[in-house]
């Protein structure tokens, strides 16, 4: 609405000047030949000054004086049998009817034509620090998938798109999202932490070998970030090595003593350690940051369960998982949960098995197998 | 809104040309004054709006609203600001909306400073104005509209060509643009002077500082991109023969040609036939570069997207300009009234001798540019033109038009003396025989022509001070008395020594560098020297650097002279991931004597790169010429003399001047 | 001097240079300039040794090499013909295996072609239209894409 006030203002003021000639008349005068003599005059006067300065000799000067004189006279003749005779009225006033109800009529409808009235501007600063302004958040993504759709090669997009996946609890979509990012705009320690975080949600909490690469690609480029620490801190806890796990909680906790909040969740987790790593039951722990939302309340609510309860879901969950991996076998991250899953299981024949059957599986793969074995280092399962 | 307030105010000024058109010639043919009268508001408002709708494109890059379909094509978000706002001109639509910009504010200049022209001739000037106005606009609005959108709006832009990335590069097309534009206004004073039958005396006075202001800036505009070739594209060249350098040069020698021209028409009410056409030949000439440019048909670092839709648009802009223009003169000029004749040996000869030479070079440099294209359209076959083909054409008709420039301002108007002027130039003629022989003895190596081209140097600008010193009787009276008279001089006259000084500054430039360019092309592993000219340079190693915008490998090169650390060179090739391009940055040591002039080549083995490094004497002298010609071009324009006489003024004239506080 | 004197001196001095010009450009338009030619075009037209010409074409892949020191060799082909190249300086930076390219030089008796001036143009996508013309005749570049019968990336 605004806009149409600012283009008719705008044509109203444009038609008024302009055509503030035609209402206020002048009268004729045949003043052209008063400009020429104006000129010679001017020249004259020239020629004089060059003459007093020295700078032309006196019969050069009277040379030039006698032919301008010559012009001059000309036109003085020519002056004096000029005669002005002008149109009056009808003429202006024509013109003024037909320049007011044409100009705007084809002016807005050649606007309308090219113009796409109902577009705002879209600054990319408003629509990066408030994507919430431009329309509701559905309907942003859902423009956002479209564009992407037309040219996936903006990494801007992904990159925009993907903390919005994280938070709408759409994870695999987070994940792909994180991962045409960093493919097109390059490894930021916010997008492999936005990776590892995806990553872990989409597996319910479980910390795999793939998001435990990113988190700590991400905590290596950036320090400060708070969430691979924690994601990392339950991954050793669900490797079960609760020592390093302590370690990282207690350094979490001094990280951010200011905080009550904080630090008594931390000091939850801690207790919790603890309690497991001796062996007891764990007490229940909040879930930890928003971000972690359903599934680290799945996790909560695992821990929740008595010891032989949890690990008859978290068996259910490798037997898932190893019934996939036999019928669909190209799925190296897989592999490596499995693996990893049965060693935390202490089912370490199991862990070797599923690590034979990978290797066979990727044998052309170099990297695959390299990933492999380094694993199997962690574990210990090469001996 | 705010770009859909510049589009609409756009197309408005699209409306306000056309009125600016049609009412003024209305208004004269009926002899309607308020009809007439039209043309100063609406060259005003014009102006106005295209300055709106500038403003609002400019907003839309500095902001990256990548809504706007143009500035998602041209910008990013990742450039520098400075590139973010150049880019609005970096590219053809945006380039086209400066283009139309700079016509209005002319148009707006001579309406609202034209108060001491005749009504009609400043509405027959405004209408035309105004119709080129509408063209260009039309072809804005339906060809090459900066203000279309795009939705759903895209994440980033596309980037600016990194090439273009540079601050020389980024004012260059503004200072190309007032310089092509600027000759707008003699074309509209030429036609204006043709549709009324008549040429009024104000005509050449207020043509003449127009054409040296456009003349001035396109000057400046050559120098600045001739400039950005040079350190930029890495190839040590500083002027290519390039067609689109030729598109913007023809202008030039045709402006040049009629800034003299309008001089004798000025002050000799001669020429006056030859002055219109004259207009009319520059901008012709620079609409055709504009064809040249952005229709495709050439190529070149400099050309804009390939578009057949707008290249036939615009032949048909220049096919409606110049063919009508001509028409025009062929019916119109038979009535305009005849200069008289002059002695061929008199300031006037020496101005038309300038003027056929210059007109004569232009056609060679039209024939150079054209040919290929029209050997192409005609037979299919594909050649070139290069630098060879001119420096056997234009060089040769150069040289004379060069040596007769000293002349031109010591010999008088109507009839001259040859013999007197001959001998007030001995001084310049013995200095620079003396130049011919200390170059002689300096490089026995290098072209024999070379030697005399310094001369030729000398021989300018000896030449222009000799002017100076002889209106001033330096050495022939007193001190006191010179310097008095100095003073007096009028400004055009420093101006003119000055623009004919900074020709003979080039010719220097150019001939020593061309001849007289060192080069070598080396595979230096780390450790490695080049020895070039007296330095030695010693390749360090390179590192890697970040940009902005680019990832960056730099060369470190430390230079000595004599065992003497002189500085440290640091060329490199920037890789721009967004733009998917790479540049080459070269690494130049400026000096008075020359520029050492590195470019750091592809990898080889072992950490060894290709490097080529030049030695260009004197090179900076390319430039500084121009320079001088643009600074003399500006003390002209200052004159008290340029200034129009008025009717109102005239009556002035006989009373005293009054005091301040009457 | 009389009117008609006057005159005369404008118009043979016109005349003159006129003259001279016309003179220049027609000696130099035998002398300087260089036609431009594809390897199709060469194989056939049995362009002399020696003479200047322009060279256009793409990179072929995996064709190009260097010496120990600054000389490049590569091939530029047209899809139809292939036509060894050397050339000794620094490569432009858009000088990239399977990207168009035009050169300057002349041809070897041994039928290389040396080339002093190596020109790829400032855009990725850029192809000279000298260039995009000849291989449209060979049928390499449609609709401004490489059909990939030369190119691999």
């Amino acid at each position: 609405m605004l806009l149409w006030v600012i283009l008719a203002a705008l044509t109203a003021v444009v038609l008024s000047f302009l055509l503030y000639p035609l209402v206020v008349g002048r009268e004729v005068v045949n003043e052209r030949d008063a400009f020429d003599a104006a000129v010679y005059r001017d020249q004259l006067d020239e020629i004089e000054a060059d003459r007093a300065r020295g700078l032309i000799g006196d019969a050069e000067a009277e040379a030039a004086r006698l032919e301008v004189a010559r012009r001059l006279l000309a036109v003085d003749e020519k002056n004096s049998d000029a005669s002005g005779e002008g149109s009056r009225g009808l003429l202006p006033r024509a013109a003024l009817v037909l320049v007011v109800a044409c100009l705007p009529a084809t002016v807005l409808g050649a606007y309308l034509y090219y113009g796409s009235p109902q577009l705002p501007d879209q600054p990319l600063a408003a629509r990066l620090t408030d994507p919430g302004q431009e329309t509701d958040i559905g309907v942003l993504v859902a423009r956002v998938e479209a564009r992407l759709r037309a040219f996936p090669d903006e990494g801007a997009g992904w990159d925009a798109i993907a903390p919005i996946y994280l938070s709408g609890r759409r994870y695999a979509d987070a994940a792909e999202a994180y991962r045409q990012a960093i493919r097109l705009l390059g490894p930021s320690a916010k997008r492999l932490s936005g990776l590892g975080q995806a990553l872990v949600l989409e597996q319910q909490g479980l910390v795999t070998e793939p998001a435990r690469i990113a988190l700590e690609e991400a905590l290596k480029q950036d320090e400060t970030l708070i969430e691979p620490r924690i994601l990392l801190a339950i991954a050793k806890e669900q490797e079960g090595n609760f020592d390093d796990a302590l370690a990282d909680w207690r350094g979490l906790r001094d990280a951010r003593q200011d905080d009550e909040r904080w630090t008594s969740m931390v000091d939850a987790r801690i207790a919790n350690a603890q309690a497991r790593k001796s062996g007891e039951a764990p007490a229940a722990v909040s879930p930890l940051t928003p971000q972690a939302g359903p599934s680290a309340a799945d996790v909560a609510a695992a821990q929740n369960m008595t010891p032989a309860e949890r690990e008859a879901m978290v068996d259910q969950m490798v037997k898932r998982l190893a019934a996939r991996l036999e019928t669909n076998g190209d799925d190296l991250p897989g592999w490596l949960r499995l693996v990893r899953a049965y060693t935390v299981l202490g089912r370490s024949e199991d862990a070797k098995k599923a690590l034979a059957q990978a290797k066979d599986l990727f044998a052309g793969n170099a990297q695959a197998i390299k990933q492999l074995d380094t694993l199997a280092a962690d574990l210990g399962l090469t001996s | 809104m705010i770009a859909e307030t510049g589009h609409y105010a756009l197309i408005l000024a699209l409306g306000v040309a056309i009125v600016q058109m049609v009412l003024p010639i209305i208004g004269t043919r009926f002899n309607d004054p308020r009809l007439a009268a039209v043309s100063v508001p609406a060259a005003q408002l014009q102006f106005i709006l295209i300055g709106i709708a500038f403003a609002a494109l400019t907003v839309a890059y500095v902001t990256s609203d990548f809504s706007v379909l143009n500035v998602w094509q041209n910008s990013h978000s990742a450039k520098p600001m400075i590139y973010k706002i150049s880019g609005v001109w970096g590219n053809h639509e945006g380039s086209m909306v400066l283009w139309v910009l700079i016509l209005a504010l002319f148009g707006a200049a001579v309406a609202t400073f034209g108060s001491n022209l005749p009504r009609r001739l400043r509405a027959n000037v405004l209408a035309v104005q105004g119709s080129i106005a509408v063209a260009f606009l039309l072809f804005i609005v339906m060809t090459s509209n900066p203000f279309l959108r795009v939705d759903p709006a895209p994440f980033d832009g596309n980037g600016l060509n990194p090439v273009l990335q540079d601050p020389a590069l980024a004012i260059h097309p503004p200072f190309l643009y007032v310089g092509y534009v600027g000759f707008s206004m003699a074309f509209s004073f030429a036609v204006a002077a043709l549709i009324d039958g008549r040429i009024d005396a104000a005509w050449a006075r207020w043509v003449r500082p127009w054409t040296l202001a456009a003349w001035m800036f396109l000057t400046l505009g050559i120098a600045l991109g001739s400039w950005w070739a040079y350190y930029e594209l890495g190839w040590g060249g500083f002027w290519f023969w390039d067609p689109v350098e030729n598109a913007s040069f023809m202008p030039w020698l045709a402006g040049t040609a009629l800034l003299h021209s309008a001089l004798v028409m000025e002050k000799r009410d001669a020429l006056k036939v030859w002055t219109i056409l004259l207009a009319i030949i520059t901008f012709s000439l620079s609409l055709m570069g504009a064809f040249l440019v952005r229709s495709g048909v050439l190529t070149s670092v400099h050309a804009f997207a390939v578009d057949p839709a707008r290249g036939v648009f615009i032949l048909g802009i220049m096919a409606v300009f110049i063919g009508g223009s001509f028409a025009l003169f062929a019916w119109r000029a038979p009535l305009l009234s005849q200069g008289g004749l002059f002695a061929p040996i008199s300031r006037e000869g020496a101005l038309v001798f300038n003027n056929l030479l210059l007109t004569v070079s232009c056609a060679a440099v039209f024939v150079g540019t054209l040919y290929p294209l029209a050997l192409e359209a005609v037979t299919g076959e594909k050649i070139s033109v290069g630098a060879p083909f001119f420096n056997l054409t234009f060089v040769p008709l150069v040289i004379p038009l060069l040596l007769a420039v000293p002349f031109g301002p010591l010999l008088a108007w109507k009839r001259g003396d040859l013999l007197a002027v001959a001998q007030r130039l001995t001084v310049a003629a013995v200095v620079s025989l003396f130049a011919i022989i200390v170059a002689l003895a300096m490089y026995q190596s290098g072209p024999w022509l070379a030697p005399l081209g310094i001369g030729l140097g000398f021989w300018l600008i000896v030449g222009a001070a000799t002017e100076i010193a002889t209106r001033s009787k330096l050495f022939q009276a007193s001190w006191q008395e010179s310097w008095r008279r100095m003073q007096n001089l009028p400004r055009a006259s420093y101006g003119t020594a000055l623009a004919h000084a900074g020709v003979g500054v080039m010719v220097l430039g150019l001939v020593a560098t061309t001849a007289w360019r060192s080069e070598r092309i080396e595979a230096l592993a780390p450790g490695g020297t080049v020895d070039i000219a007296g330095y030695t340079l010693t390749f360090k190693g390179v590192k890697e650097g970040q940009g902005p915008n680019y990832k960056e490998l730099v060369g470190v090169f430390d230079v000595t002279r004599g065992g003497q650390p002189v500085t440290t060179l640091i060329p490199s090739k920037r890789s721009y991931a967004v733009e998917n391009s790479a540049t080459t940055e070269a690494g130049i040591y400026n000096a008075w004597g020359g520029d050492l002039y590195v470019v750091l080549g592809d990898p080889l083995k072992d950490g060894a790169h290709t490097v080529r490094v030049y030695f260009n004497p004197l090179v900076r002298l390319i430039w500084l010429g121009p320079l001088l010609m643009f600074i003399g071009g500006g003390v002209s324009l200052t004159d008290r003399r340029l200034r129009v006489g008025a009717p109102k003024r005239a009556k002035q004239k006989s009373e005293p001047v009054m005091a301040p506080g009457k | 001097m009389t009117r008609k004197q006057r005159r005369g001196v404008l118009i043979g001095t016109c005349l003159v240079v006129l003259g001279v010009a016309v003179g220049l450009v027609l000696y130099a338009m035998r002398d300087s300039i260089v036609f431009f030619y594809s390897p199709s075009d060469i194989a056939k037209m049995e362009v002399a040794p020696g003479q200047r010409i322009r060279l256009g074409g793409l990179v072929e892949t995996g064709s190009v090499k260097r010496d120990e020191g600054t000389t490049v060799y590569f091939s530029v082909t047209d899809g139809a013909k292939v036509l060894p190249v050397t050339y000794t300086g620094v490569l432009p930076d858009l000088f990239r295996e399977g990207q168009g390219v035009v050169t300057e030089g002349a041809l070897m008796p041994d039928g290389t072609f040396k080339a002093d001036n190596v020109l790829a143009k400032h855009d990725e996508n850029y192809m000279p239209p000298e260039v995009a013309a000849k291989l449209k005749e060979t049928g390499v570049w449609r609709d401004g894409k490489l059909t990939g019968e030369v190119t691999t990336q």
